[in-house]
């Protein structure tokens, strides 16, 4: 039995997209046009919260709910939740109250990210630096790999290798 | 009397004895620190949304509070739309505002104002993105003190700003609602850029959420090692919290590029910095981004005291000189003859420690 997409009810789905609905979750499959509606491949989405709505994350809505959000202006100014997608910005104060659904998912998701990654990165950003004059030297024949450089790179090559026998000859020495 | 304030940014105003907010800092890594305001006024729309009539509208009434208030004998203003390419440029380059450069936005700039004072540390931008944007900056590192300033320039005014609960200020960009505060911080960052993969600690920055830019030229390879910071995110913070996280990460990115200066002590920064130092001298045609790229190293050679035959405020006026448009204002020379201009003006610099004399023609 040929299945339709599940918002437009016409092309075939090509795409799963997971909603949250109450406590429960539930597959929409959605077809290539409507995900890329849906989704906001569009960058600018990410201004609300790049999690909000993606096929590997939930949203908070149902089916009806992510229809009528497709199709939702704003009876002030006239922003439509595609535009919101594009330009990353409302159009006015009621746009605020009408798209507040989104704005409360996309707090929650930042928050859960932010609580996973943060503490984490901000921990390590400063270490993550080796500065010995080894860690020095490898960067800097790296970068003449990058740029090419080869006859440089080769020299330094050769500088760490010296130096790395050295240190292992010291290593033994001291032991 | 209160002397009210003046209409007329021109190059005259931009240029003269004055250089650009980052560029007159002490310290070695931050050169400057800017905090941003938004603000809405209540029942119009957002300036992108709004006709020309609600714009020019929220624009009086604004100039009008700024008028009455006691800032506005420190203000200069001038309408977009009036200004010359030159002045947009200037603005543009000095890093006081990103304005629209091109005509064809011109519809978007009407209405649009910008005020500055003197020093250039508050600017005020009505009808960008926001209808009112106030930015306080220092040359230095103290976010505290730029908002206290941006902070009482709002309250000053006084207007019946767009605010609603829960969401707090109601700003275009959600992502900065409830605050409405931006952050942004200018950096050195010359080190840094040699020892690290700039993707991995602009990647790392981005999950604590703040974004790393270049001032010149694109994304996170610019030109001359001088990167933006900015908050990418405020909203559900309170001030003190998005203040004082932004903080701890700018002094993170401190912490790390001196490492990074030490490190490449060890290896070769004598011969790197006097390597740009002598390519600056000698060459009789440089454009901008070797010219940018070089002084960055010159700067981290005098920072470090490998390079002492010039003084940074020298090489402050010096980089100031080099950008396109300063360098048509100030030298006068014509576009096509940039290069060697530039070229000239870095060797007079070099040698003499002289420095062009501020003449403003062509304007």
């Amino acid at each position: 039995m040929s299945m339709n997409c599940k918002l437009c009810h016409r092309e075939e789905p090509t795409r799963l997209f997971r909603c949250l609905i109450g406590n429960s979750t539930h597959d929409l499959f959605l077809c290539n046009d409507c995900l890329a509606k849906v989704a906001g491949t569009s960058e600018p989405l990410a201004l609300i919260g790049e999690e909000l709505i993606s096929e590997e994350n939930f949203l908070s809505l149902n089916e009806e709910d992510v229809r009528n959000l497709m199709g939702m202006r704003c009876s002030n100014c006239g922003t439509a939740l595609e535009e919101v997608g594009s330009s990353g910005k409302f159009g006015c104060e009621n746009c605020y109250e009408l798209f507040s659904d989104l704005i409360a998912t996309a707090d929650m998701k930042i928050e859960e990210k932010e609580k996973k990654f943060k503490e984490k990165v901000e921990n390590n950003f400063e270490k993550t630096v080796e500065c010995g004059k080894l860690e020095v030297m490898k960067r800097q024949m790296e970068r003449a790999i990058k740029m090419e450089k080869y006859e440089d790179a080769a020299k330094i090559r050769d500088e760490i290798q010296k130096m790395e026998k050295d240190d292992k000859k010291d290593g033994k020495g001291n032991k | 009397m209160i002397k009210k304030m003046e209409k007329g940014i021109n190059s005259d105003f931009l240029i003269k004895d004055s250089l650009p907010l980052w560029m007159r800092g002490k310290e070695k890594i931050v050169k400057s620190s800017s905090v941003i305001l938004n603000r809405n006024i209540k029942g119009f729309k957002f300036p992108h949304k709004a006709s020309l009539e609600e714009k020019r509208k929220v624009c009086s009434r604004i100039l009008g509070r700024i008028h009455h208030s006691a800032i506005s004998s420190e203000l200069f203003y001038d309408s977009l739309q009036e200004m010359t390419p030159k002045v947009k440029g200037l603005l543009y380059e000095r890093h006081d505002c990103y304005v629209t450069m091109s005509n064809e936005c011109l519809e978007h700039n009407e209405a649009k104002v910008v005020l500055i004072n003197k020093d250039e540390t508050i600017v005020i931008v009505i009808n960008d993105d926001d209808h009112l944007q106030v930015k306080a900056s220092t040359p230095s590192f103290d976010l505290k003190s730029c908002y206290k300033i941006a902070d009482s320039i709002i309250k000053q005014l006084d207007m019946d700003y767009a605010i609603k609960e829960p969401f707090g200020y109601l700003t275009a960009s959600p992502a900065i609602m409830s605050t409405g505060l931006q952050i942004e911080t200018v950096l050195h960052l010359p080190a840094l850029m040699i020892m690290e993969d700039s993707e991995s600690w602009t990647n790392d920055l981005r999950e604590m959420g703040v974004t790393a830019e270049g001032v010149f030229g694109h994304g996170t390879s610019p030109h001359g090692n001088i990167f933006t910071f900015c908050n990418q995110n405020t909203r559900r913070k309170n001030i003190e919290e998005s203040l004082s996280s932004f903080e701890k990460c700018i002094k993170n990115t401190v912490k790390k590029e001196t490492k990074c200066r030490k490190g490449i002590e060890k290896l070769d920064l004598k011969n790197m910095t006097n390597r740009a130092y002598g390519m600056l001298r000698y060459c009789e045609k440089i454009d901008f981004q070797e010219a940018i790229t070089g002084l960055s190293l010159v700067r981290l050679g005098i920072d470090e005291g490998t390079i002492k035959r010039i003084d940074l405020p020298t090489l402050n006026k010096l980089t100031h000189y080099i950008f396109p448009t300063e360098l048509q204002c100030v030298v006068g020379c014509p576009p096509d003859e940039l290069d060697i201009v530039r070229a000239k003006v870095i060797k007079q610099a070099l040698e003499k420690s002289q420095i062009p004399t501020t003449k403003v023609v062509g304007l």
